[in-house]
């Protein structure tokens, strides 16, 4: 994929019935960007919420209250989904619940920030009460707590040997015990919850990572993660298995191995501007996990 | 106060300082460690001594007024706290020893939540690693059976003996005699100390009727008068080592 004219599909709920979409969705797919955004959003494998910051550059006054929100009044409930590419491919890069939103003016531009987490109304409000009897699977209680969750659907669920040898009582917050019970193997991204062991990971539309598909500089390994940027690779996912193929990394000191090979993708960052009018930058910053063994694919749930 | 939904909350928006969030982690650590519930016995499994149990009271979640849509507020639900299984019963005990009790649905308990995972431990009763890293779960209850709330209190409790009691039969230790009753509120004292009376008036009366032929010329043998003599004295004894141990 050519990495040329960046793009973005923006969807804020507001109070009311529509959601403000930017660009405004013309006939025939995604319109070229119109306002300014930049955005900074970090994906992980870990157990707490991602999170999204994007701010809109001159939105009119009117959509400026529309958005406004208190990080205080947790009952308002609003979505916001990003999707970035190129020209009109597009994947999304962010869905969440805005938990602040607010405009202020800088210099000549009225800039309108929002921050948003990814399962946001789940993380904060679910609850479970439930009792599992003797012999119930491991497996079939971690589905069990997935997909009681509010606004986000059950993804991959890999495979976690074992079952009662007596019966469970389970109470709380439903995402902390998730946390508990997978022993921090639970994720949620872009509104589906993953529950993966170290050795798994799901499909994912990027095989290979190299120089030609955008890899920036080489990548450093600390603490058995390698770290890298890369041009705003909007459809990598968080869980997803990749190839990595670097001309530099390859090349370790003398009998020291490189690191090129296969990895699971631990965490994604985000960030960058896409705008009509200015060029900017926009980069992807890519953690992998080392994992000694080969890697399973987990196929997601079908809704 | 009696209403607990109307749990008070500062809802006035203000930045909290350190000190605010490091109370509300507090209290958030508070709620979220099971130490002790109190619960009431759903079923009781004699085989392996365990029960199922019901916690007493109810969870309050503040969740979103669906009257009202997204923009509503919060308002506090009551719901229940999840089904104990299989929660094994403490028996008081000590080498081949132990006391039992009847359990029986709706005795009341206090469940007490183990600091680590008690499944290995429940199947073996050795000493080895635990089968996951949970803490102060509602799956590790420990249920100790006997806890009255008003509504079950014992009536006429016994502040002099130690009293072990079923229904209407009880056994109780005062500090030097025992007191053990039936439903009809006899002390086994009472019974036997009657009872060793009428052998004392039977023995008695049995000397007597054989004494009489002496009195008209033919005398009781010395050996059986002896006899009764003895028994009569151990009947007395036994009668009064009887009123040194039983009420």
């Amino acid at each position: 994929m050519d990495k040329l004219g960046r793009n973005y599909y923006l969807e804020i709920e507001v109070p009311g019935s529509q959601s403000l979409i930017l660009p405004h969705q013309l006939p025939g797919g995604a319109s070229p960007a119109t306002f300014t955004i930049e955005f900074d959003i970090t994906r992980n494998t870990l157990t707490s919420a991602n999170v999204c910051q994007i701010r809109i550059f001159n939105l009119s006054k009117n959509n400026r209250n529309k958005i406004r929100k208190d990080d205080m009044d947790q009952s308002d409930l609003r979505t916001v989904l990003l999707r970035a590419g190129y020209g009109n491919s597009l994947s999304t890069i962010f869905s969440g619940t805005i938990s602040r939103a607010s405009s202020v003016r800088e210099g000549v531009n009225f800039i309108t920030t929002i921050e948003s987490f990814d399962g946001g109304f789940a993380f904060v409000n679910d609850h479970t009460s439930l009792t599992f009897l003797k012999g119930a699977s491991q497996e079939t209680m971690l589905k069990t707590l997935g997909s009681s969750l509010t606004n986000v659907s059950l993804g991959a669920v890999g495979k976690f040997p074992g079952s009662l040898s007596r019966g469970a009582a389970v109470s709380g917050n439903t995402t902390q015990l998730l946390a508990e019970m997978s022993g921090g193997a639970f994720f949620i991204d872009n509104g589906k919850v993953h529950i993966l062991g170290n050795d798994e990971v799901i499909e994912g539309p990027i095989p290979t990572i190299n120089a030609a598909a955008g890899l920036l500089g080489t990548p450093v390994i600390e603490n058995l993660q390698v770290t890298f940027d890369m041009i705003f690779e909007p459809r990598l996912l968080v869980g997803q298995k990749i190839l990595l193929e670097s001309s530099t990394a390859d090349q370790g000191r003398q009998g020291v191995q490189g690191f090129n090979g296969t990895y699971k993708v631990i965490s994604v960052k985000h960030r960058g501007m896409i705008s009509p009018a200015v060029c900017g930058d926009a980069i992807t910053t890519v953690g992998l996990s080392q994992w000694v063994g080969a890697l399973t694919i987990v196929p997601q749930a079908t809704q | 106060m009696n209403d607990n939904t109307s749990i008070s909350l500062n809802t006035i928006p203000a930045e909290p300082t350190m000190s605010d969030l490091l109370n509300l982690l507090k209290r958030e650590i508070f709620l979220d460690l099971n130490c002790h519930h109190l619960a009431t016995i759903q079923s009781f499994d004699p085989s392996v001594q365990t029960v199922t149990a019901t916690i007493n009271y109810t969870k309050t979640s503040f969740v979103l007024n669906e009257g009202t849509g997204k923009q509503g507020s919060y308002k506090p639900v009551q719901s229940n706290y999840p089904l104990l299984v299989d929660v094994p019963v403490i028996v008081i005990g000590g080498g081949k020893g132990n006391i039992t009790f009847p359990i029986n649905q709706g005795d009341q308990c206090l469940v007490l939540f183990n600091d680590r995972n008690i499944d290995n431990w429940f199947q073996s009763g050795q000493v080895g690693p635990v089968a996951s890293s949970r803490a102060h779960s509602f799956s590790d209850g420990i249920a100790l059976v006997g806890l009255n709330s008003l509504n079950t209190s014992i009536s006429g409790y016994d502040v002099s003996r130690a009293v072990f009691q079923n229904g209407t039969t009880k056994i109780g230790l005062a500090e030097i005699l025992i007191l053990i009753t039936n439903s009809n509120g006899k002390s086994l004292g009472t019974i036997l100390g009657n009872l060793t009376q009428a052998l004392s008036s039977l023995m008695t009366a049995l000397n007597t009727a054989f004494a009489l032929p002496a009195a008209i010329g033919s005398p009781l043998d010395p050996a059986w008068s002896a006899s009764v003599s003895t028994i009569v004295t151990a009947i007395s004894q036994a009668n009064t080592d009887l009123g040194g141990l039983l009420e």
